[in-house]
């Protein structure tokens, strides 16, 4: 079964971006996309995925809130925040629910950490 | 793939990421006298370089990027040289 | 200069350079008993040397250090790494409190407390009873820890140092993370360790792969703040400690405030050299600038004439000074040979004696930087083709030890880099050979080589392939690849043999790399550059001394008849025929060889830029020069056209 990554980022461009560096990486994998939190919320009541990319700029709620909620309802899902400026309350709060962050811009090269890291845990899961 | 197996020796090549390190430390519990030429590496991961230091294979070649050669392999080399003997 | 001084100086810089190579040994192996006797004579007299002098706190500092060594002879404490660093940083200090009795005969104010400090390194290496593993996670102790095993990067420190020890998180992989890339984003190393995380590494069955077991401890010249930045993403893992550096010291009280020592990233002053080139092919505008002038106003374009000259004086100076800052000397670059010359032929159950002269020589950087992968390759070349195994030696009479020695020396703008090794020498008749089978050369080419030519043929691509190349010196490459990096470098290869004594490779290559004098020649209709670096000279004779010979042209040049080719037809141009013919004499293989231009231009000093897209591939090309008036000057490679 393929992995499933859900994108959240109220920029369309910004996904499509997110999502080359992804295709470049893990051709195989699939993707989701939610242009905001709450679509993100309501596409997880149908879909599960596997992994998490989200913007930490958005507008009504921030990516930290969102990774968040979503560490509830899926406490094993590597999450990344990606943000071009971290600062050190946000690194606080992100190492809380455990995410992981993405330099913005996303290109293969900062995102291929945190996939590896990712794809290494669901191959230990299933040894 | 980033880790090739060639005879007796192991080559690693290129952006060496973290799933190497499964690869490699099979094949050097497989034949744990076989030598690692680092000559082709771009990027190591720690956790492909963790299982170099941890097994001290004979290292051959010098890699193309200036940090690693510097601050890891040199030292690497080093290590293995005093290592082997003081153990 | 007092007698007793100058010999000093000759003598205590000799015991110095024997110690360190003995300690190269002793870094290789500590136990060698060989090496051990060897640097304890070597540190013995350097110490009665001192003793003559008003040089306390070196003789102090040796009498400590040739304790441990003499310790070590008896047998009654191993050295260990961390013993033979700190020998390493007694032996630098004694070396500069050398050039310090040069300079003002005298040592340092504060050498006293230099002394103190690297002898209490001395006494703590643990040579008593040496335990099995430190105990690396008591707080302090790592700091102690690091200070020994990184003695001589903080004896070589000029400002303060951040220590770090960061122990990432067993699970790091998991969530993405790298230790080793987050240490390599932390500006301004000078030394990295990595170390297990309890005290000694798992064995191979009690590895698990995704598991990070290492602790990364490491010495940068960055401040604190900017360390600690690198590691924002892992605030819980890491610990720094401010290292004050032993040489700040001495900088400070030798510089009384004024010319301090500066420590300046090398891409900066790459950036200035890209920018001198700039500004010399901006200059070198005002020639048509001034030929425009003349037709309308003669007394103006002499004004510019002038007024170019002194530009161009001014930016001389400064490419003199900024050439001068980027000289480094050579021996950083080398120090990997000896002990890579000792395990390539140890692993080929040779023995061999590698002595390198002259590496004190200054060059530019990037000669420097460029030098090490030619010589590498031929070194173990040498290792592995070049000399033969002991028992071929013993059969012929010679040491059973090889004999392989580096060698550097300078001559005007050129520095010559000559490896000579005393084995079987290379055969050129085996060589012609080989060429032959290998489809690089037809058997008529191969037979009308000169001995000399032939040997060159072994720098062609191709000439090595997977069947002659070993273990040790193939690697996938043969000896064109130190034909290509030397030729990077505008440089060239000379090989000399003889069977049964030996081979010699020189390169020859510039010292100052950053602007090249360039011939303008005509040809046709056409201008081209020629560096005159590859030029021997240029001459003018006349037509009728133009001999046809076999299918060319031949012409004499001081008794000796040299073959003539027209550059018009390499280039696939018109030439012009005149009385005279304009002669480039150049070397190609190993042979003089003249190339007939039309018409001899201009010489400047310029920026030539290495061919790239299309005429990369071009034969005879090296690159392009940008002229004043914008054109562009391609710079043709005469002995690639000429051979």
């Amino acid at each position: 079964m393929p992995v499933t990554v859900l994108i959240v980022d109220d920029s369309k461009l910004a996904r499509i971006v997110a999502g080359k560096a992804l295709a470049e990486l893990q051709p195989h994998w699939e993707k989701i996309e939610a242009g905001s939190a709450a679509q993100a919320l309501e596409l997880i009541n149908h879909q599960s995925p596997d992994v998490a990319l989200i913007d930490f700029n958005m507008a009504e709620k921030d990516g930290l809130e969102l990774a968040n909620e979503l560490r509830v309802l899926l406490p094993d899902m590597p999450i990344a925040i990606i943000t071009a400026n971290i600062q050190d309350e946000i690194i606080t709060r992100a190492r809380e629910i455990g995410a992981a962050f993405v330099a913005k811009p996303v290109t293969p090269d900062t995102l291929e950490p945190f996939l590896s890291g990712a794809a290494l845990r669901f191959r230990s899961k299933n040894t | 793939m980033s880790v090739r197996i060639d005879g007796r020796t192991i080559l690693l090549e290129g952006r060496c990421s973290v799933e190497d390190a499964e690869t490699l430390l099979l094949a050097l519990q497989e034949q744990p006298d076989a030598s690692v030429s680092v000559e082709k590496v771009q990027k190591i991961h720690m956790a492909v370089l963790q299982i170099l230091l941890a097994l001290k294979p004979e290292i051959m070649g010098a890699d193309a990027s200036l940090f690693l050669s510097q601050n890891i392999f040199r030292s690497l080399i080093w290590n293995s040289d005093t290592g082997a003997k003081s153990f | 200069m007092d007698e007793l001084l100058e010999q000093f100086l000759i003598e205590g810089r000799e015991l110095v350079a024997q110690g360190g190579n003995d300690l190269a040994a002793l870094a290789h192996d500590p136990q060698d008993a060989a090496a051990i006797d060897s640097a304890f004579r070597a540190f013995h007299t350097l110490k009665g040397s001192v003793a003559l002098f008003a040089m306390q706190p070196a003789e102090r500092l040796l009498h400590a250090a040739e304790d441990i060594l003499e310790r070590a002879r008896k047998g009654a404490n191993p050295l260990d790494g961390d013993a033979v660093t700190a020998l390493l940083a007694c032996l630098d200090q004694t070396d500069r409190w050398i050039d310090d009795m040069e300079r003002q005969g005298a040592l340092p104010g504060d050498a006293q407390g230099v002394s103190e400090r690297i002898a209490a390194l001395l006494t703590a290496t643990p040579c008593e009873d040496t335990p099995a593993a430190p105990t690396p996670d008591d707080p302090a102790d790592w700091i102690a820890t690091l200070m020994v095993r990184e003695a001589s990067a903080i004896a070589q420190a000029n400002a303060p140092l951040t220590a770090f020890r960061y122990t990432p998180d067993p699970a790091c992989f998991f969530r993405g993370e790298d230790p080793l890339s987050v240490v390599e984003a932390v500006p301004d190393m000078v030394a990295l360790a990595i170390l297990p995380v309890d005290g000694a590494w798992p064995a191979s069955k009690a590895i698990e792969a995704f598991s990070c077991f290492s602790i990364l401890e490491g010495l940068s010249a960055a401040s604190l703040d900017v360390v600690r930045a690198a590691f924002r993403l892992q605030p819980d893992q890491v610990q720094f400690a401010p290292i004050a550096p032993v040489e700040a010291v001495r900088q400070a009280s030798e510089s009384h405030g004024e010319s301090r020592m500066l420590r300046v990233d090398s891409a900066r002053l790459d950036a200035m050299a890209d920018g001198l080139g700039d500004l010399i092919v901006a200059i070198n505008s005002l020639t048509p600038l001034a030929d425009t002038a003349q037709q309308q106003d003669r007394a103006l374009a002499l004004t510019i004439r002038s007024v170019q000259a002194s530009i161009e004086r001014a930016a001389g100076k400064l490419h003199r000074d900024l050439s001068a800052v980027r000289m480094v000397p050579l021996a950083p670059a080398l120090r990997r040979l000896p002990r890579i010359a000792r395990e390539t032929a140890d692993s080929l159950g040779k023995a061999v004696t590698l002595t390198i002269t002259g590496e004190t020589l200054e060059v530019d950087k990037q000669i420097a930087d460029g030098l090490f992968e030619p010589l590498l390759h031929l070194l173990r070349n040498a290792i592995d083709h070049g000399l033969e195994t002991p028992d071929q030696r013993r059969a012929v009479g010679k040491d059973r030890d090889g004999s392989i020695s580096l060698s550097f020396q300078r001559s005007g703008d050129t520095v010559i880099a000559t490896l000579s090794d005393d084995g079987a020498g290379i055969d050129p008749h085996r060589v012609r050979q080989t060429a032959i089978a290998r489809g690089l050369i037809t058997q008529e080419a191969a037979a009308a080589l000169s001995d000399a030519a032939a040997l060159r043929l072994i720098l062609l691509p191709g000439f090595s392939t997977a069947a002659t190349l070993t273990e040790v010196s193939g690697r996938g490459v043969g000896m064109d690849a130190v034909q290509a990096a030397v030729a990077r470098l505008r440089g060239t290869v000379e090989i000399e043999s003889i069977i049964g004594k030996g081979t010699r490779f020189s390169l020859h290559l510039p010292a100052n790399a950053l602007t090249t004098r360039l011939l303008v020649v005509e040809v046709g209709p056409e201008r081209y550059g020629v560096s005159l670096d590859q030029v021997l000279e240029t001459v003018r004779v006349d037509r009728a001394a133009l001999m046809p010979v076999g299918g060319g042209l031949a012409c004499v040049l001081r008794d000796r008849t040299i073959p003539l080719l027209d550059l018009a037809a390499l280039l696939h141009l018109r030439g012009v025929e005149g009385p005279y013919a304009k002669l480039l004499i150049t070397q190609s293989s190993g042979e003089r060889v003249a190339l007939r231009v039309d018409g001899f231009g201009e010489r400047i000093d310029t920026v030539v830029r290495p061919a790239t897209g299309v005429l990369a591939s071009a034969r005879g090309v090296i690159g392009s020069a940008l002229l004043g008036d914008g054109s562009v000057l391609l710079v043709l490679d005469l002995p690639e056209l000429a051979s």
